[in-house]
């Protein structure tokens, strides 16, 4: 065991930090620093960086253009990021779909969607919720029937995150009706141009509009389009779901947050708030202890309680503290927090009552937050599938 | 930072697991055992090498740190070990180790590897709480030819009863002084009693005890920096203890929850519990997590880090104390408050961790003053 990070891990965080001073457009930092919209134009534009510098996909294995990272460097990486204001990698074919193929795809399908993916030049989503199924993911009733060389699909997604910034989709879909829930279940890709697609924004109670419907009428796809095999779509998905581990708890996250919190204390004049700094103080204790999880997990010969469930165990912890921070910001911005316009959440808009005033956003990320502990399977979910483990035999 | 625990850390720890297993079976923890058998055990202890594990290999010890100690305190946390390992072998020898002078440390240290000694510290005062009076204490000494005299009360002074001697803070004209003296020198009384967990503490009176001045370990700033630096060491020690305590009473609650029947099938099946063994598992591996960093801080940070992470693992693994406690006694029902159960028992040793060298008040105003001290 050893507290300090290596030499040479410290060199690699210094060079990542400058890395990231150097290149982030401050605006694009300013927007995430204080938790405002950024658009598609902000992510490429960061991820083009990234891409020239060979970063862009830390979890992909070097011969598919990963860089090679160790675990420890792939944390530090993350926290770095997040930490100097970078948006997060919040595209589904850097994070999800990359890994899949890389693993289960024809050498067909790795040629022709990879290199895209890495230069963000195709942007996917990913359509696996339903209105009928959300947390239940095995009772999703979107179908595919084989015709010719075609699949034709007709079904609903829905909860389908940034499909307003894609060009492709990603879709589990019901290729055996008669087979048990998750057992005729395919993983499909297709062209968000197809003829029978339709996506539809939903709008949320704070004003954003990152969700969307997708709705699926007689799509054609081509049989070359279906990932692995047929019927086999869930263990793809299950693949998907558990790739990422470091990234889940969300550190880097919820340390610049941290800072925005101590920041806007000090601006408004409330550093000696014994009542506010008491809680900023077990929140900063309560991160230390995630973080020292998330690296106790990548350390050899260690105990846990729930072998198998440290991903789960870290998504619920690490999102229910961000949305404490979250919690604590809104009370931060005191009775600011009442006026709201969604003018307020863009850079260069301002609130016609308090103007650009940083608080105008905080009553909108407080709402948004809530989706944390919903997202990526829900929290209840993650105690479901902890507890099984926990308790079988 | 690296988490890994090496192959030797693990074999300790496997070594102290069986003797544990041995020595402490299920249904004889938390009860008193004789003064004897006390004894005995700690001869035990001594042949395994582990009252020497801070002491230095010319005193007859292995010079091991908290990193490789931590195993060792986990394990007899988990058997709730009512043995002075951390009032000699953590906190005295470390003070001596670190203070004494060559002549001391024989005297003293290589008894302790040996497993002839135990000495227990003498440091809090009745009236004081949490905040260690440092120079202001009460206890103090008085000059008298060569040597001095030691006045005044020390309270909870833990293992005390069995100990041969003590690490005494005291000050002289406003300024602390550590010393060692013996619990037989004339003039200190000693009131036995036993902790919330049925183990052996004691209050010292001293009434005008001679001192010589090559008992003196160290003064002034030495002094209280030495005292700061042991407390911490002694808090990365009871997160360990600690963690082993609740790994204890998680494991058996789980396991009541699979035995269990009610309404026709364990309790294990009710979503309203499986959450909360949840949350308890997530609490412990914090700790867990925690009691790594503290022992790691302990070993290789400079001072306001070290007191900062500290303090912050005593924070974590208080919460958790507190959670795991509540929770296992609930889910075993009335049955968890019985005497007979092991839970009871567990709860009791984390209570008296909890409050051992400050609670969980008084850490998060440590990690706020040593925060602003780091800075």
């Amino acid at each position: 065991m050893r507290l300090e990070f290596t030499p040479e891990e410290e060199a690699f965080r210094q060079e990542v930090r400058a890395f990231v001073e150097a290149e982030l457009d401050p605006a694009i930092k300013a927007k995430v620093e204080r938790g405002l919209r950024l658009e598609k134009a902000d992510y490429v534009a960061w991820y083009t960086k990234l891409y020239e510098k060979g970063w862009i996909t830390p979890g992909w294995p070097e011969d598919h253009g990963g860089p090679g990272w160790t675990p420890i460097q792939k944390y530090l990486f993350d926290e770095e990021t997040l930490l100097g204001g970078a948006p997060r990698i919040i595209a589904s074919g850097i994070n999800m779909l990359g890994p899949v193929l890389i693993a289960f795809g024809t050498p067909e399908q790795k040629e022709k969607y990879l290199p895209a993916i890495r230069r963000s030049e195709s942007w996917w989503a990913q359509g696996f919720s339903e209105p009928g199924a959300g947390s239940d993911l095995a009772s999703m009733r979107t179908t595919a029937v084989r015709e010719g060389n075609h699949y034709i699909v007709n079904g609903h997604k829905i909860w389908t995150s940034y499909a307003h910034f894609c060009d492709k989709l990603f879709c589990l879909v019901k290729t055996d009706k008669d087979a048990k829930p998750q057992e005729g279940i395919s993983f499909l890709l297709m062209d968000l141009g197809t003829p029978g697609i339709e996506v539809r924004p939903i709008k949320l109670y704070e004003g954003g509009n990152d969700l969307n419907e997708v709705f699926l009428d007689n799509v054609r796809v081509p049989v070359e389009n279906l990932v692995g095999e047929e019927n086999k779509g869930w263990t793809y998905a299950k693949y998907l779901l558990g790739h990422e581990r470091t990234g889940i708890a969300g550190i880097g996250a919820s340390k610049q947050q941290l800072l925005r919190v101590k920041r806007l204390l000090a601006e408004q004049g409330l550093a000696a708030d014994l009542h506010i700094q008491r809680r900023v103080t077990e929140l900063e204790i309560e991160l230390l202890a995630l973080e020292a999880t998330g690296l106790r997990i990548l350390g050899e010969n260690q105990i846990f309680s729930a072998p198998g469930a440290e991903a789960s165990m870290l998504k619920v912890r690490g999102t229910e503290l961000r949305q404490a921070i979250f919690e604590l910001l809104y009370e931060v911005a005191g009775p600011a927090a009442i006026p709201f316009s969604e003018e307020a959440m863009f850079l260069e808009g301002e609130d016609p009552l308090i103007g650009d005033d940083e608080r105008a956003s905080l009553a909108a990320n407080y709402l948004d937050s809530r989706k944390l502990s919903i997202y990526g399977g829900t929290n209840e979910v993650q105690r479901n599938v902890t507890a099984q483990m926990l308790l079988r035999g | 930072m690296d988490f890994s625990i090496s192959d030797e850390q693990q074999q300790l720890r496997d070594a102290v697991r069986r003797f544990c297993d041995g020595e402490y079976p299920l249904e004889r923890r938390g009860q008193r055992v004789t003064a004897d058998r006390r004894s005995k055990r700690w001869g035990m202890m001594a042949e395994l090498g582990l009252t020497g594990l801070t002491v230095s290999e010319a005193c007859g010890g292995s010079a091991q740190g908290m990193v490789e100690q931590m195993g060792v305190l986990e394990e007899l946390g988990r058997a709730l070990s009512p043995e002075p390992y951390l009032s000699t072998a953590v906190i005295s020898a470390s003070l001596i180790q670190a203070l004494g002078t060559a002549k001391q440390q024989d005297q003293w240290l290589a008894p302790i590897a040996m497993g002839q000694l135990r000495v227990a510290l003498a440091l809090d005062e009745p009236q004081a709480r949490y905040a260690y009076q440092g120079a202001g204490m009460a206890c103090h000494l008085t000059r008298e030819g060569e040597g001095y005299r030691l006045s005044g009360e020390k309270s909870l002074v833990l293992d005390g009863p069995d100990a041969d001697a003590f690490v005494v803070a005291a000050q002289h004209e406003g300024i602390l002084q550590l010393l060692v003296v013996p619990a037989n020198a004339a003039g200190l009384t000693r009131i036995a009693g036993t902790t919330l967990d049925a183990r052996e503490i004691a209050t010292l009176r001293f009434d005008e005890v001679a001192i010589s001045a090559d008992s003196l370990l160290a003064e002034g700033e030495a002094a209280e920096r030495a005292l700061q630096a042991v407390r911490d060491r002694a808090s990365a020690a009871l997160c360990a203890e600690s963690v082993g305590a609740m790994t204890e009473l998680v494991e058996q609650t789980r396991e009541f929850l699979k035995v269990r029947q009610q309404f026709g099938k364990p309790l294990g099946r009710f979503q309203a519990l499986q959450h909360r063994l949840v949350d308890m598992v997530i609490a412990l591996e914090q700790s867990r997590s925690m009691s790594a960093v503290a022992a790691m801080a302990v070993d290789e940070a400079e001072s306001a880090r070290r007191t900062r992470l500290v303090a912050a693992a005593r924070v974590t693994v208080g919460k958790a104390a507190r959670l795991i406690a509540k929770e296992a006694i609930q889910m075993h029902g009335a049955m968890g408050m019985t005497d007979e159960c092991q839970i009871g028992h567990y709860v009791k040793r984390l209570m008296v961790a909890e409050r051992l060298f400050g609670d969980i008040s008084y850490q998060l105003e440590t990690f706020e003053k040593s925060t602003a001290a780091a800075a």
